[in-house]
């Protein structure tokens, strides 16, 4: 236990970090945004993502854990790719389920 | 002139009600299907009659039958409950519904045929004691709600188990206890003084659960919870864990009742939480109901 405790990768952010960590993502993504950078992993956006948000970008690495660094970049693409799959589907014609995905009701 | 018309003036009087009489009869067994006996006596009474009842001078009156207006009979009061009366009844009925509806559901969740989700685990929580699934049985009707997870996820468990606080302090407003149970997916790191921190930051009742490698999986697996912790992890690296996010709602029987997804907020959560708990009667109590004289609404 005393390996795991004084391990600082090891004890979660709290509820404070947590906020720090997701604030200083919002803002990197923001910048990704006006940018029109989607995905920030990409090797290809490398120097752009540097030239244009490297220092949001640092400070993003910074207040989060290594895991969520990547996997918060890796989501934001993930989104991005679906919003754009549901908008050619609905320009396509596509209508959306009028239901939510649980149990129907019975009467 | 005069003792001309005097009869005639004086035999409807004489006759009417016998009239009436008859005739309502003739019109009631057309309704209900001819019987000969009645037959026989409404002949003997038309033989009585005179051969014309129109008063001579007089006019035909077509207005005998006339439909009672009914709604001149009716006061206004009369009305105005049954609206009322009617009104709350069909409420109470729906709300009754409702709630046998529920039952049912319950129901079909025990015995045969039960949903294949929950049974025997093995745990100790953040004091080190033991808890198992004994714990979430009680005779207070106090549910549980179970949700996995882990302490390094980034986003998706710290909504969750915010979502959990506020539909635990919406449910104390109105009264309903529920034991809530964070069961963590990834025991290498999670230790119970971990969760304990954890934990605090959403709701002070949170129980928080950790084992032994075996008993987690074994226990996300009786949940039907997938979870994947990397392969070849070293002590000390950084890594999330994949796994499925619902909660589970588990009777004081220790039955599985329903899960409750990302997609619904925290009051519709409440919500359903608490339908189930105000409509659920304990095995026993169904058992009792369904032998009584009122069984037949229940089966």
């Amino acid at each position: 236990m005393g390996l795991f405790s004084s391990n600082k990768i090891d004890t979660p952010p709290d509820k404070n970090k947590r906020q720090i960590c997701w604030d200083s993502r919002d803002k990197f993504f923001q910048c990704l945004t006006t940018n029109n950078i989607d995905n920030s992993l990409d090797p290809k956006q490398r120097d752009n993502v540097e030239l244009n948000c490297g220092e949001l970008r640092n400070d993003f690495k910074n207040k989060c854990v290594a895991s969520w660094f990547k996997y918060f970049q890796e989501k934001r693409y993930n989104d991005i790719q679906r919003e754009r799959y549901i908008r050619k589907l609905e320009a396509e014609g596509a209508q959306e389920l009028p239901f939510k995905l649980a149990p129907p009701k019975k009467n | 002139m005069l003792s001309r018309f005097r009869p005639v003036n004086f035999r409807p009087i004489r006759v009417l009600p016998v009239r009436s009489f008859t005739t309502s009869f003739v019109r009631f067994n057309n309704n209900v299907g001819k019987k000969p006996e009645t037959n026989e006596t409404s002949n003997e009474e038309t033989k009585r009659r005179p051969l014309s009842r129109v008063a001579i001078g007089g006019t035909q009156d077509n207005k005998k039958f006339r439909a009672p207006n009914s709604i001149e009979l009716a006061s206004w009061r009369a009305v105005v409950i049954l609206v009322i009366l009617g009104g709350f009844g069909t409420y109470l009925l729906s709300n009754e519904k409702e709630k046998i509806r529920l039952q049912k559901e319950a129901e079909n969740n025990r015995g045969v045929g039960k949903p294949l989700v929950g049974g025997k685990f093995n745990l100790i929580d953040t004091e080190g004691k033991p808890f198992t699934d004994e714990n979430l049985k009680n005779d207070e009707k106090i549910f549980s709600i179970i949700y996995f997870g882990f302490t390094h996820c980034p986003d998706v468990c710290p909504e969750e188990l915010d979502k959990l606080g506020e539909m635990l302090s919406i449910l104390d407003k109105d009264k309903i206890k529920l034991q809530s149970i964070f069961i963590t997916c990834d025991q290498a790191r999670d230790s119970p003084e971990v969760i304990k921190t954890y934990l605090e930051d959403f709701h002070p009742s949170i129980i928080g659960l950790t084992g032994t490698y075996e008993a987690i999986k074994n226990c996300c697996k009786k949940y039907r919870v997938y979870f994947s912790t990397p392969p070849n992890v070293k002590p000390g690296q950084d890594y999330l864990v994949d796994h499925s996010i619902f909660f589970y709602l588990m009777d004081s029987e220790g039955n599985f009742v329903d899960v409750i997804g990302r997609e619904v907020d925290s009051e519709e959560g409440a919500e359903k939480i608490k339908k189930y708990v105000d409509s659920f009667i304990t095995a026993e109590e169904s058992e009792k109901r369904k032998e009584g004289w009122l069984g037949f609404l229940y089966k």
